[in-house]
């Protein structure tokens, strides 16, 4: 006990004197090493990246370090893990939602295959020798690929949900429709569950911060009590304020569910779960899959509403949400949360978020890996 | 963020883990703190800032390596394998207990000990590895006494070790101004691991082995 004492104080000590130095360019090919992939760099690798950022590339040695395969088997797996799940804890295993949303960001920097279609693509990630084939109602092919040490970076491959899941190619929406989502986001409840994820996981904007009871409140639906509490002034001033925008969207949803471990789809026939219950006869009853953004007008116009603002189905509505400035806005500042390791606050790091989206989106290309080595060699360069 | 200001959070941060940690060795129970009634209006007065106040309110830029991280770092820097039967137990023990994410003023004592009991059977593979301990540990050296190769009179064989330790484990993440002190620090501990122990080979392996933990579980190591 003496021992492990010492050597847990030595290791505190020194640690203590741990401080990144100066801007010795061998020392900032470290760090920006250890923040894309998690992992020290190799000798070799070090050299290569010292040399770029020698000859003033900080994105060259980025465009180096993220050759590493743990760019895609750690720091995007685990970043994205936590977008997967309602508790957005990223210790959960890995799945369809996590393989798509990595698969996607790998492939981002080939033409047509921009990181857009996360919300409205007919797509579907695989992993090459998981040992398991794929099924559409169990996470078996995804758990035993990340067991057995898959390699991301070479053995994800690019399929249609189409052509693996039972839904028609029209009703898929990248993430949204892939089975983690719909286990935990349309399993029970009323399907409101999955905007509101979709909301915070890419525009970065949680329901409470679109808040707007300014809005005519025509789209809440019936369950949705007028009086709660015996007082009609809290419907007024606090639930219309998130009912009159996320109601209204809800629609895109109608027909999914999930049911026996897998995402159903019922075109033309709303699920039950959704026109249940009946609090207030007047109010909206779903009978369709239309949808509109009423949050397209008033403050929350600012979010950057780009396509139509109305429509039918997921497809459509992850569009609009994919298209959005608040989406490329949401990428900018995730990733840079995630490789410069703080929330953008100060000015000069707000303005930083603005270039970097408006760059991203430029040319609808949505290229994330750029993002992650544009993100990534400004901070290093300037820490 | 200057430098002067993330070495203030590691030393306030190290302050704090040594603190946790010796509550983890003593047990200690916390008083319960005892609330007086006041009768009359107090003069308000700002309380002065405790050291997670300060902590919060400080800048950082560089983070911690989550579990997922440190398990394939320190599989990077000693060569033992993340798969290795022995590791992957004392990994699944302590997986929990590691850090979830990058946050730097969210890490505790508690993972200090569990990356520390990581990076001890890391090191217990790696010296116990013929071919993977030559990294830091020169092969004429393995079965010498802990006599012969750490008294006084045999500098040599202690500094090539440290050396090597702070070269491989630490790399560009110690500074050239910092070294001379780092290096001290695994000196001492040489020769405080040394004490009441038996003058044979398997003293001499254990003792490496103790300073490659101590050097595997530090922020050099860990932060990103």
């Amino acid at each position: 006990m003496k021992n492990i004492s010492r050597i847990l104080t030595v290791s505190l000590a020194i640690s203590a004197l741990h401080a990144h130095a100066g801007p010795r360019e061998r020392e900032k090919a470290y760090i920006l090493h250890n923040r894309l992939t998690g992992v020290p760099a190799t000798s070799a690798v070090l050299d290569t990246m010292e040399a770029a950022i020698v000859n003033g590339s900080y994105e060259a040695a980025a465009e180096i370090a993220i050759q590493n395969k743990n760019f895609y088997n750690v720091t995007l797996k685990n970043w994205v893990k936590s977008w997967s799940n309602r508790d957005q804890n990223p210790r959960v295993e890995f799945n369809d939602f996590v393989a798509t949303v990595v698969g996607m960001i790998r492939d981002s920097s080939t033409a047509g295959m921009p990181f857009d279609q996360v919300l409205y693509g007919d797509i579907l990630y695989k992993v090459n020798g998981a040992g398991t084939a794929y099924a559409a109602n169990n996470n078996d092919h995804y758990r035993n690929a990340e067991n057995a040490g898959a390699n991301l970076m070479t053995d994800l491959v690019r399929e249609t949900q189409s052509a693996n899941n039972s839904l028609p190619a029209a009703a898929t929406a990248g993430v949204m429709t892939t089975r983690t989502a719909g286990e935990n986001y349309y399993q029970a409840g009323t399907n409101r569950r999955m905007n509101r994820f979709m909301f915070i996981n890419f525009l970065c904007k949680d329901y409470e911060e679109l808040h707007d009871i300014t809005l005519p409140d025509g789209h809440v639906e019936r369950d949705v009590e007028r009086n709660p509490g015996g007082d009609s002034r809290t419907y007024l001033t606090k639930c219309v304020g998130c009912h009159s925008g996320q109601d209204a969207i809800r629609g895109a949803h109608a027909y999914y569910d999930f049911n026996n471990g897998a995402v159903t789809y019922t075109p033309g026939q709303v699920v039950g779960k959704i026109t249940r219950v009946n609090s207030f006869s007047d109010g909206k009853r779903t009978t369709n899959d239309s949808w509109v953004n009423m949050w397209a007008q008033g403050k929350n116009s600012s979010l950057g509403w780009r396509t139509v603002t109305s429509g039918n189905g997921a497809k459509s509505l992850g569009r609009m949400l994919a298209r959005s400035r608040a989406f490329s806005v949401c990428m900018a500042k995730r990733v840079f949360k995630q490789v410069c390791i703080k929330e953008a606050k100060s000015v000069a790091d707000k303005a930083t978020i603005e270039s970097l989206a408006t760059s991203f989106e430029a040319g609808q290309q949505y290229n994330m890996k750029k993002l992650f080595v544009k993100t990534s060699a400004g901070c290093v360069a300037n820490e | 963020m200057n430098k002067n200001n993330m070495k203030h959070i590691y030393k306030l941060a190290s302050i704090a883990l040594l603190t946790g940690v010796v509550g983890l060795f003593t047990q200690c129970v916390p008083e319960t703190t005892k609330i007086e009634a006041i009768d009359t209006p107090a003069k308000v007065v700002q309380p002065p800032k405790t050291e997670g106040e300060m902590l919060q309110a400080l800048e950082v830029s560089s983070g911690v390596k989550s579990y997922e991280e440190t398990l394939l770092t320190l599989s990077a820097l000693t060569g033992v394998p993340d798969t290795n039967g022995n590791v992957r137990t004392v990994y699944n023990d302590v997986k929990v207990s590691l850090p979830t994410d990058s946050e730097m003023k969210s890490y505790l004592s508690g993972h200090q000990v569990a990356l520390a009991k990581l990076a001890a059977e890391y090191c217990n593979e790696m010296i116990n590895d013929q071919t993977l301990r030559q990294r830091v540990w020169v092969a004429a050296n393995y079965n010498l006494t802990k006599d012969a190769a750490f008294v006084t009179g045999n500098p040599a064989i202690r500094e090539a070790l440290v050396n090597n330790m702070i070269n491989v484990f630490w790399g560009p993440s110690a500074s050239e101004e910092d070294r001379p002190d780092l290096k001290q620090e695994l000196l001492d501990l040489i020769d405080d691991l040394q004490m009441g122990e038996v003058n044979n080979a398997t003293s001499t392996s254990n003792i490496v082995k103790g300073v490659c933990t101590a050097a595997l579980s530090s922020m050099h190591v860990v932060a990103k």
